[in-house]
């Protein structure tokens, strides 16, 4: 009953905040929201390996080029019809999260860093140098429309809606895994896998089965992208993409609408830096970003805050958000 | 007998952890084992509790050989720990603790819960780990984070914890380390009232009035081996036994 009264509390400005750029939005708004809406689904499958059960991934842009570019690998060179190639775009990132993962969750803290780290550049190395499937560094182009039930999406509006539809379902689905059973045997092996193993938690396996789900979430942002810019290259896939993620994860916290504060956090500065860095430094281009993201990481690790989010909601007189938060965990890292 | 150790043999390097250690744990009772420093206690323990695996040498549990099997395996199996440092989770509250040990938690299937919002799973969950609180008298502190409990009442959490899978055989790891003598004597009954509703108690201890006034039988060991097996009586009497802790003697490799 608490549940009934509460959530048009939080739903109503949620769907009118969203409507805003709807009504009123033009291309570049609009075009900025998608970018935040498709980035949020990867920083909420990150979000829950690294906010919930205390794993690090710095290689999840790796995942997420690896579902944009079988999106559209198969779309193009495949024929595959497009909605078809965007619901396989998870698989190839699930699978190979699933190989990697056994041993390199073995792995902690700082080990887990590098080898998620030495993951992401290989893939990115791959993505450079598969010419024959990948295109090289020139990338795929001529990527279709993506076509819904015989509905082609083609307006920066259009893609708003879905995006954000699927964003939307896909915080639902972390929230419910959050609630669950498995997200209080997820935030136990994140204090302590000992513990968490002498109680009855197959660590290991829970550990895959988190890495295995925040990849295909990765891969399924990645082929939203793909159909999105209608190209694929190497380029934003690489290091650099992959601090953003980790970053948005760390900002958003464990509230259930933490992705999405994350993804907007990021993606606003990195619009602002693209303008403002030029004006300070003649010539910077998108590397002075990184400096400025490395040292916002830096930063907010030292707090080892609960994320942005989590503190403001914390502050709101409810303060359930912030109750909620504190049911996840204090530790980005 | 609920438990057998058979010849186990374990060596860190050139120390001999565990040479040839054979016993046997009936059902309900409660088993000590006790000895010096670096007697191989620890060892021992962590080795029927999965966390070590041994050299040589089997563990049996009700007639199946449990030897290597990992931690989580053999808390679904029956057998539950705690720990010496607690290793508590320190950010949730004394409920939560208690509820990650319960089946509803340690079984939950992982992709299912992404779809479900039902809660009713969490009643269940809830109530079997309220039942366990309440034997243990921490009801009150339920809702309380752990870490703000005083120590003693935190080992109760920990045991807690440890029962919340309706464990048949409950290993303990020095429980009444860093107890007030009231907090050991509470304890102490607390524990003999579990052996009485039919839990079979393993426990490491140093210390000796603890163990003398508690556990049914005494296993005394000195440098990986068992030096006698026997009730608390015939222990403290044994010549062998004074001799390991007065004589002072140094171990032979």
């Amino acid at each position: 009953m608490r549940c009934l009264k509460e959530w048009p509390v939080k739903a109503v400005p949620a769907a009118v905040l969203l409507a805003v750029p709807l009504v009123w939005g033009n291309n570049y708004i609009l075009g900025v929201m998608v970018t935040v809406a498709i980035f949020a689904v990867a920083a909420a499958g990150l979000s829950v390996l690294m906010n919930l059960a205390g794993q690090v991934s710095f290689g999840h842009a790796a995942f997420m080029g690896l579902g944009g570019y079988a999106a559209a690998v198969l779309a193009v060179n495949y024929g595959w019809p497009p909605l078809l190639a965007l619901a396989a775009a998870p698989l190839l990132p699930a699978l190979a999260a699933g190989l990697v993962g056994r041993p390199v969750l073995k792995l902690r803290e700082f080990y887990l860093v590098l080898a998620t780290l030495a993951f992401g550049t290989l893939v990115h190395l791959l993505f450079n140098e598969c010419r024959a499937v990948t295109g090289g560094p020139s990338g795929l182009s001529g990527i279709p429309a993506l076509k819904v039930f015989g509905f082609v999406l083609s307006s920066e509006r259009e893609f708003y809606c879905l995006t954000w539809g699927v964003a939307l379902a896909v915080l639902a689905a972390c929230r419910n895994l959050r609630r669950s059973p498995v997200g209080r045997a997820l935030s136990a092996v994140h204090e302590s896998e000992e513990a968490a193993d002498a109680c009855g938690i197959d660590t290991a396996s829970l550990k895959l089965k988190t890495f295995v789900f925040s990849a295909a979430l990765a891969g399924l942002a990645g082929g939203l992208y793909a159909f999105y810019i209608s190209f694929v290259s190497p380029s934003p896939f690489g290091f650099h993409a992959s601090v953003q993620l980790v970053l948005m994860a760390v900002l958003g916290g464990s509230a259930a609408w933490g992705p999405v504060a994350g993804a907007a956090a990021v993606i606003f500065l990195s619009e602002f830096l693209r303008w403002a860095a030029p004006l300070v430094l003649p010539g910077a281009g998108a590397e002075c970003q990184i400096v400025v993201y490395g040292t916002a990481l830096v930063i907010i690790t030292i707090w080892k805050n609960s994320g942005v989010w989590g503190r403001v909601l914390c502050r709101l007189p409810a303060g359930k958000g912030g109750k909620e938060y504190a049911a996840g965990s204090a530790r980005p890292l | 007998m609920l438990l057998e150790v058979r010849d186990l043999c374990k060596h860190y390097g050139g120390v001999v952890a565990l040479h040839n250690v054979c016993l046997s744990v009936r059902e309900k009772e409660i088993f000590a084992v006790i000895g010096p420093n670096g007697a191989g206690k620890t060892t021992l323990f962590n080795v029927i509790a999965g966390a070590v695996r041994p050299d040589g040498g089997r563990v049996y549990f009700g007639g199946s050989d449990i030897t290597g099997k990992r931690p989580h395996q053999l808390a679904r199996m029956g057998i539950a720990r705690t720990f010496q440092n607690l290793n508590l989770f320190s950010s949730m509250t004394v409920l939560d603790n208690v509820l990650t040990g319960t089946p509803w938690c340690t079984g939950a299937a992982f992709w299912p819960s992404l779809f479900a919002r039902s809660k009713e799973g969490g009643k269940k969950g809830r109530g079997e780990a309220m039942l366990v609180l309440e034997k243990l008298g921490l009801l009150e502190e339920a809702d309380l984070p752990v870490g703000m409990l005083p120590p003693g009442r935190q080992r109760l959490v920990g045991l807690a914890r440890a029962l919340a899978s309706n464990p048949f055989l409950l290993l303990l790891d020095e429980p009444a380390a860093g107890l007030t003598p009231d907090e050991m004597g509470e304890l102490a009954q607390c524990l003999a009232g579990l052996r009485d509703e039919g839990t079979t108690i393993v426990l490491v201890e140093h210390n000796m009035e603890v163990v003398m006034g508690l556990a049914d039988r005494v296993l005394v060991m000195d440098c990986g081996k068992v030096v006698t097996c026997g009730t608390p009586e015939q222990v403290s009497t044994s010549p062998d036994v004074i001799r390991v802790y007065l004589g002072g003697e140094e171990c032979v490799a």
